[in-house]
């Protein structure tokens, strides 16, 4: 995965904003999907899965899956790519 | 509950007053320099009052930002700065070397105007306008800018927005911003070009298949047509003291480029201070909350309400003095 050239954002408080100046639309995500933003191109979603489940105290499982609907969702509003 | 960001996202400076069109829809009125309008040599200390914000937006307009004869080393000390400003011009300040200098230092994106096609266009900015701004962008456009198209719809030429779009796609252009007439400033003089409720409702529709149609991108101020929700998705209301900020040419600061009350001036505070402690500010994020919204708000879904904030606020204040009203123009 990598983020479109493009986009530009900004953390704010345990979230961070994400705009896309080309749409000029803005995206807000959770400390969850800070996370997310921050490691998706450099880690597998099983990576980012085990930071999110160490940093929260969640299992796994349940961490793996909200990574992969983060990541589904940031293909979906095009802020990211796919290799 | 409104979230309060610890600094602008958007900012937005007005570089001169200076303006070499007297255009009819002109919020600002421009003319001339302001008498006291920041020079070369405080222009640095703005600059990096504005990197202080990290702002992740930031427009760079007027007047004519092109008149200013620092213009390209106010972009190269953004770009410096790490920030990668927008331009917006009228395009008939027509200067293939200093647009080939921002190219140069790494600006990317200018925005050109066009008030419709040239009959339009010329009505509303002056004989020949039309054909000056066409040729700006197309060199734009041939020398690699992510070149982007601005217009303010009006009764002129809101009708002719499928054949815009359609002709300026075909140019190469992506991006088109489409911006609501507020006739505050000049504008003032010509409130009679102002789309009603049911216009602008239908350009929201039309814009919204034009976009599925093209492809290209329509971004539109979060005042204006984004008002009308549930037509788009990630559509947000007014963001009057909650994400931007304007600097006029003398400094002043302003929650939008459309309110006109002043909440401080950067050359005596800083932009980030103004953000945080301005007791107008905090007084507008108040006034703002759905709770406190008047008028026809007062019937509105909260669904609707925390969103749209009552429409454009720039609005409500010029044409009853209070912002808790909702904008004059909304449909429901």
């Amino acid at each position: 995965m990598y983020k479109r050239a493009e986009v530009k954002w900004r953390e704010e408080g345990d979230g961070i904003f994400i705009f896309c100046p080309v749409r000029s639309e803005m995206f807000k995500l959770n400390a969850t999907g800070r996370i997310v933003w921050a490691e998706i191109e450099k880690s597998l979603p099983d990576q980012i899965a085990k930071i999110i489940s160490t940093e929260y105290n969640i299992d796994h499982e349940t961490a793996l899956k909200d990574v992969g609907i983060c990541i589904s969702d940031l293909v979906e509003k095009r802020l990211v790519m796919e290799v | 509950m409104i979230e309060v960001l610890n600094t602008p996202l958007f900012l937005t400076w007005e570089v001169t007053n200076r303006c070499n069109l007297r255009c009819k829809v002109c919020y600002n009125a421009s003319t001339d320099m302001h008498p006291s309008e920041i020079n070369e040599s405080e222009a640095s200390f703005i600059i990096d009052a504005i990197a202080d914000c990290k702002p992740i937006f930031v427009n760079l307009t007027g007047g004519e930002p092109f008149l200013r004869p620092d213009i390209v080393k106010i972009a190269k000390r953004f770009i410096d700065k790490g920030t990668d400003p927008q331009l917006a011009t009228n395009g008939s300040v027509y200067n293939e070397e200093m647009f080939l200098q921002m190219k140069s230092i790494g600006v990317k994106s200018i925005q050109v105007s066009f008030d419709g096609f040239e009959a339009a266009h010329d009505a509303i900015r002056g004989s020949g306008s039309f054909k000056r701004a066409l040729k700006t962008l197309k060199f734009l456009i041939d020398n690699g800018f992510s070149a982007k198209v601005g217009t303010i719809v009006t009764r002129l030429n809101y009708l002719d927005i499928a054949e815009f779009t359609k002709y300026f796609y075909e140019l190469g252009i992506k991006k088109l911003g489409v911006f609501r007439f507020v006739p505050t400033g000049r504008g003032r003089e010509n409130q009679s070009l102002q789309l009603d409720a049911d216009d602008l409702v239908w350009l929201q529709e039309k814009l919204e298949q034009l976009e599925s149609r093209y492809g290209i991108a329509f971004f539109k101020c979060d005042h204006s047509l984004a008002v009308f929700l549930g037509k788009k998705k990630n559509a947000g209301g007014c963001e009057l003291g909650l994400k931007c900020l304007c600097i006029k040419p003398n400094g002043d600061v302003l929650g939008c480029p459309f309110f006109p009350v002043v909440l401080g001036n950067v050359r005596e505070t800083s932009l980030v201070k103004i953000w945080q402690d301005s007791p107008i500010l905090k007084e507008i994020r108040e006034d703002i909350r759905p709770e406190r919204l008047l008028g026809k708000c007062v019937n509105c879904p909260n669904g609707i309400k925390e969103k749209c904030r009552g429409g454009c606020k720039a609005l409500a204040y010029e044409t009853t003095g209070s912002i808790r009203q909702p904008d004059p123009r909304c449909w429901r």
